[in-house]
């Protein structure tokens, strides 16, 4: 009767000991951060800036190309590429060249860049400079006007078959230059930063700055 | 690959003896872990139909907070999910190594396997969906770490690792994809199971219910004793000092967030590439004891025995190409795994793998009684034990005098064996098989009793004693038990032979019994 007893003390204990492991495997503690430390969060989404050559087509040229691919102004050329360099105190935390997204990186940058830093404060510098330089020629917006009216004037039956593509393309390429990145931006600030803060640096397209998102 | 095994095998006979010591061989529930995983299965289920009702997609920390806080039902019943979900992996797992280790995953159980894998990786990921569904700090962590894994791949327009930057809200599409593949996931599984056991004869779902119920309850009082931890709410802008980590789901976690991506990957890659690999790297070459088996058509009777015991499905029974009336047995060679459980089946002995017929086992037996007809009954018995027995019982049992003689499973003995070993002067035959749920020909056990005292077909003969035949179980760990039942029964055998000491009394009539060792007693 005993050993029958002990038998099931042991299955018992055996069995608790079983569910302890299952209970304490499921939630294990691990240290998410070292110390007192904060993080300092990169992340933004831009355009990079479009660097190219613009010319107006001739009448001829025009009229050779199928109706609806008439552009009255051709580019050509390439995404900027940007060096960025981030430091804390001095201190080189970050240096990289960032280019555009997609195989021909012409798709918006997206960046992302998580770095751990101590708490308190912090000076804290962010530039981010174009690579290229840019050749200066007259821009396309310069010859789009003539051009526009140009066709207003003597091509009538273009203009009724696409009435205001040369002002559409105008504000499409004034749109994708608002929208891109500059040629150099920077941040240069002391930044407070508490035990497990993320503080997050993001670019905001409209103002054309980067800046600080914390809580 | 057989070093692999080999250590496979050693850690699983280790753990065997521990849970044999513990619970006894009928009771170990690591003989049960596929039916376990499949009992975890509809736990969660069953716990996940409750929850899902009560989660909010908008508001996914908030409402999983709400739950865990519910003192009735929603407290422990998110705890039982979480644990079964653990119970599930781990029980998956042992599974799987219990397989490779027996050298099971090859052959006709490939489909098995790979379903088995799926069935694993599909639990997996619905594991991590789940805990980014609390959307605390650790399923957060594991958001972050599955965007970033997937952010390498050239798949997406947008990295999905900027949805939990910071710098805009996390959008409920994400909350609601999540929650779409946690519930699509597990129907998928279903599925998957049915692929897991098509193959095979009478699957067996779900474990005992006493083991089914006993874990039950014991995740139900762990769930209201240790509630499952919530780590704070998800925040982008603080970093907690610490964070609960689900370390069966998720011990990969740590080392993954400090490697490369690309790193990460080739390591899952590769333990994956790996696993879907073992059937070939761990098959064998399909000659002697893993031939398939033959049937011998001048001799079957077309019974239809053979195909109802084959574990496998591999026998059908065929119009014959002569002019008998009978139907003929045919062998699916793809899908026979050379169990022998076939052999046992056929009365007329005509079927089996070459070498394992019922007429290959009689001329062995012949052999060893040889021209010394009566050395066997100087022996205090012979014991018949299974290839894949421990062998230090095996030599226990020699050593206690018995005469032994191996099989290659229990299932593949054929009556005739046991009856001719008695004939042959063998005070008693002691069969020792496996346990029944850890039998590599998956039902060895269950139709040798079925053989030897319940009259099935190919049925121990009426005129053999049924009490000097006993059925034993050799398992890791219960050494000391299987020694004292030998002696036992040899103690039996033996008094089976003495006179009879008061004559005139009148003769008891002795019901055939299955009698097996340590504590797993019938």
């Amino acid at each position: 009767m005993s050993a029958r007893l002990g038998r099931v003390a042991i299955g018992v204990l055996a069995g608790a000991f079983a569910a302890a492991l299952i209970v304490a495997g499921s939630a294990v503690s691990l240290p998410l951060r070292s110390g007192d430390s904060g993080r300092i969060r990169l992340s933004w989404s831009a355009r990079p800036e479009r660097i190219e050559t613009c010319r107006t087509l001739s009448d001829e040229e025009v009229a050779a190309l199928s109706e609806h691919m008439r552009r009255q102004v051709e580019c050509e050329g390439r995404f900027a590429t940007y060096a960025l360099e981030v430091t804390v105190d001095g201190q080189l935390v970050e240096q990289s060249v960032i280019t555009g997204g997609g195989l021909r990186a012409d798709r918006p940058i997206h960046y992302l860049r998580d770095f751990e830093v101590a708490d308190g404060k912090r000076e804290f510098r962010l530039s981010l400079v174009r690579r290229e330089t840019v050749p200066e020629t007259p821009g396309a917006d310069d010859a789009g006007p003539d051009r526009e009216r140009d066709d207003d004037d003597h091509d009538d039956d273009a203009a009724r078959r696409e009435p205001g593509r040369s002002e559409r393309e105008r504000s499409e390429r004034r749109r994708r230059e608002q929208t891109a990145l500059p040629p150099l931006l920077e941040l240069d600030t002391t930044i407070v930063i508490q035990p497990g803060q993320v503080v997050i640096v993001t670019f905001d397209p409209v103002r054309q700055e980067f800046g600080f998102v914390t809580r | 690959m057989r070093s692999l095994e080999r250590g496979a095998r050693r850690l699983l006979g280790a753990l065997d003896a521990g849970a044999n010591r513990a619970w006894g061989w009928r009771w170990n529930p690591l003989h049960q872990s596929g039916t376990i995983a499949v009992a975890m299965l509809l736990l969660l289920l069953a716990t996940g139909a409750y929850l899902i009702f009560v989660y909010r997609i908008s508001a996914p920390s908030e409402s999983v907070a709400r739950i865990a806080a519910s003192p009735w039902l929603g407290g422990w019943m998110r705890t039982v999910h979480r644990y079964a979900s653990d119970v599930f992996i781990v029980a998956a797992v042992l599974h799987l190594v219990r397989i490779f280790a027996q050298s099971r995953s090859w052959g006709p159980r490939v489909v098995a396997w790979l379903s088995g894998l799926m069935l694993l990786g599909a639990g997996l990921v619905c594991a991590w969906t789940g805990f980014v569904m609390a959307w605390d700090s650790f399923g957060e962590r594991l958001a972050r770490e599955g965007a970033r894994l997937l952010d390498v791949l050239p798949i997406f327009s947008e990295p999905l690792s900027r949805i939990f930057a910071g710098d805009r809200p996390v959008p409920s599409a994400f909350f609601f994809v999540n929650l779409f593949i946690h519930i699509g996931l597990p129907l998928a599984m279903g599925a998957l199971l049915w692929l897991h056991v098509s193959r095979v004869a009478r699957p067996v779902l779900l474990p005992p219910r006493r083991i089914n119920w006993t874990i039950v309850a014991l995740l139900i009082v762990a769930a209201v004793m240790f509630p499952a931890r919530l780590g704070p709410a998800a925040d982008p802008f603080i970093t907690p000092g610490e964070t609960p980590i689900n370390f069966f789901t998720a011990w990969w976690l740590p080392l993954s967030e400090r490697a490369p991506a690309g790193l990460s990957w080739g390591f899952g890659l590769a333990v994956a590439l790996g696993l879907v690999l073992v059937p070939r790297l761990a098959r064998r070459p399909r000659q002697d004891s893993l031939a398939p088996s033959v049937v011998d058509s001048r001799l079957c009777t077309g019974c239809n025995q053979c195909p109802q015991d084959c574990p496998w499905e591999a026998i059908t029974m065929v119009p014959r190409d002569d002019d008998r009336p009978t139907l003929v047995a045919l062998v699916d060679p793809m899908r026979c795994v050379s169990c022998g459980i076939c052999a046992g089946s056929c009365a007329p002995m005509g079927v089996g793998p070459p070498g394992r017929t019922g007429r290959d086992q009689l001329a062995d037996v012949r052999l060893v009684i040889g021209a010394d007809i009566g050395h066997l009954a100087a022996k205090p018995a012979v014991a018949v034990c299974c290839a894949q027995a421990p062998r230090q019982q095996v030599d226990a049992l020699r050593s206690q005098g018995a005469h032994v003689h191996m099989v290659s499973c229990v299932g593949n003995l054929h009556s005739s064996v046991v009856e001719m070993l008695i004939r042959s002067g063998a005070p008693g035959v002691v069969v020792c098989g496996c346990p029944p749920r850890d039998c590599t020909s998956r039902e060895g056990p269950k139709w040798l009793g079925e053989r030897l005292f319940n009259d099935r077909e190919a049925e121990l003969q009426p005129r053999v004693d049924r009490r000097r035949v006993k059925v034993m179980t050799l398992a890791p760990g219960t050494a000391k038990e299987v020694l004292a039942q030998f002696l036992e029964l040899a103690e039996g055998f033996a008094a089976l032979d003495r006179p009879e000491v008061e004559p005139g009394e009148p003769e008891l009539e002795c019901e055939p019994t299955v009698v097996v060792a340590g504590k797993g007693r019938r």
